[in-house]
């Protein structure tokens, strides 16, 4: 699924890669020049190994990944514009910090030390810290800094705000924003279970389920063509039990994700609210339905 | 420079993170081989063994810093990284050879016996061509399933040393008279260091191949 009318920077097409127990895909994913995407999905949906396959980390069975850019589309990734944050530090413990960006910096032309040590100001981490004794909050700033300073037009992140506290997300958040704004063709593809990352800067959404994509889209339409609704068991007609994902029947109330066109299969008894990313993809991820007298 | 030069250098910056480790550690063999070796020139051959099992370090360190993502996402091919680790692992091969020559040479001054600068030469090149043959079967494995499953390749010197030394026993071989003739054989110290290098660059290729079918 995917729905994606502007130009893209990265076209993903039928892209698998089977494990045995788990199959990622067959899927599409386009990402688009100038937006963040939000990638959403339980533990487990494939995020990473999506993340990993685009970045050639993991061989896919089949499919492609190209990179757009001046009117051609090229195999693969090219990695000297593009930063990566994964979900945990890729550098070795004993290094300082001003050492892992020594490291980093000479397959990097555009690598912009000033940017660099700005961000570690910024970011609250000391440049000459060991990089074993940052803490999981800081390994991910000095993670997304060294990503940073590579002036990519793409930054990829794997959960970058994990192990942030609230306020810290905030400003990992606005650096972000500040990267989307300095560039028109700036793209990022942000996965995460922090949904209220997401509500605060994604333009799209792209929900991964068990290996495929079930939802894509801009995240305003993704949210407007859900609704969750509630109310008494008695209020849900049997005919309009299908139509509720993720459906709850307990202690003799039911909840559970529509589709917004299919509010009308349901009486006045039954509240229908908009629907909240964590919403879309906890019920998408369940839509088996779970009863209990 | 070249993107394999890089590598390689990133490489050598790892291992430096961890030199206090390697340096105690030499400090300790050196003494040892000083102290215990009865001619100068065997504490060429213990330098030369030990490298073959320091020149696999960088692939711990991959596990331990999570490398190999990184290099992953660097522009940088995986075929340039084997390049560049095997550039690495013949810089600790002749970073050992020559503190080894450098140690033999002071234990035979303090000592005041002869140095044999041709046995030395001899096990130099043939300490070579053994590290490279051990190595080039190490290699490929650890490239292909990284070190931590991989743990049993340490123990490949050991048995490729068993191995010829089963087969010259087999072959009805007598090792000490061959050595003697390899000594005696002039074409010994230039031809074994090359057939290394030729058995290396095979291993290469076959890392080359196993690391870029690698999920990381």
């Amino acid at each position: 699924m995917n729905t994606v009318t502007e130009p893209a920077v990265v076209e993903v097409r039928e892209l698998r890669k089977d494990y045995g127990r788990f199959q990622l895909g067959p899927l599409d994913l386009d990402l688009p020049a100038g937006y963040v995407t939000g990638l959403v999905g339980e533990n487990g949906a494939g995020k990473t190994t999506l993340l990993k396959a685009m970045l050639g980390l993991v061989r896919p069975d089949a499919g492609s990944v190209r990179q757009v850019g001046d009117g051609q589309a090229r195999p693969g990734l090219d990695l000297g514009g593009v930063g990566v944050v994964f979900d945990h530090l890729v550098v070795i413990p004993e290094w300082t910090v001003s050492q892992a960006g020594a490291a980093v910096a000479p397959f990097c032309p555009s690598w912009d030390a000033g940017l660099f040590a700005e961000l570690l100001t910024r970011f609250g981490v000391v440049s000459g810290a060991r990089v074993g004794t940052l803490s999981r909050g800081e390994g991910s700033k000095l993670s997304l800094a060294l990503a940073l300073a590579r002036r990519p037009r793409l930054l990829i992140l794997d959960e970058p705000t994990s192990g942030l506290d609230p306020g810290a997300r905030y400003d990992v958040i606005d650096v972000f924003a500040e990267f989307m704004a300095a560039d028109d063709q700036h793209a990022i593809l942000f996965s995460t279970h922090i949904a209220s990352d997401l509500d605060r800067i994604a333009d799209h959404l792209r929900v991964l389920v068990d290996g495929r994509l079930v939802e894509s889209g801009p995240l305003p339409e993704v949210l407007e063509r859900h609704a969750m609704v509630r109310g008494p068991s008695s209020a849900l007609p049997a005919s309009a039990r299908a139509a509720v994902r993720g459906l709850r029947d307990v202690g003799g109330t039911f909840d559970g994700l529509i589709a917004t066109q299919d509010t009308a299969q349901f009486g006045p008894e039954v509240l229908i609210e908009p629907a909240s990313i964590d919403d879309i993809v906890v019920r998408l991820s369940h839509p088996a339905e779970r009863s209990r007298a | 420079m070249s993107r394999v030069l890089r590598f390689t250098q990133l490489d050598l910056r790892v291992q430096q993170a961890t030199l206090k480790t390697t340096l105690a550690v030499g400090a300790l063999l050196a003494l040892l081989t000083w102290v215990t070796a009865p001619l100068p020139p065997l504490i060429v051959a213990v330098f030369t063994f030990a490298a073959a099992i320091v020149a696999v370090e960088p692939f711990r360190a991959d596990e331990r810093g999570r490398l190999d993502a990184l290099y992953a996402v660097l522009p940088v091919r995986r075929a340039q990284v084997v390049g560049g680790r095997y550039l690495t692992m013949l810089g600790i091969q002749l970073l050992f050879a020559a503190i080894g020559v450098l140690l033999a040479f002071a234990a035979a001054a303090v000592k005041g016996v002869p140095m044999d600068a041709s046995l030395a030469g001899l096990i130099l090149s043939a300490g070579f061509a053994l590290n490279a043959l051990i190595l080039a079967v190490e290699t490929p494995v650890l490239f292909r399933v990284g070190y931590a499953r991989a743990r049993w390749v340490m123990f490949t010197p050991v048995l490729v040393i068993a191995a010829l030394g089963a087969l010259a026993n087999l072959s009805g071989v007598n090792l000490t008279q061959f050595a003697l003739s390899l000594r005696a054989a002039a074409w010994a110290p230039a031809l074994l260091p090359v057939g290394g290098l030729a058995v290396l660059a095979l291993s290469a290729l076959a890392s080359t191949r196993l690391y870029a079918g690698r999920d990381l």
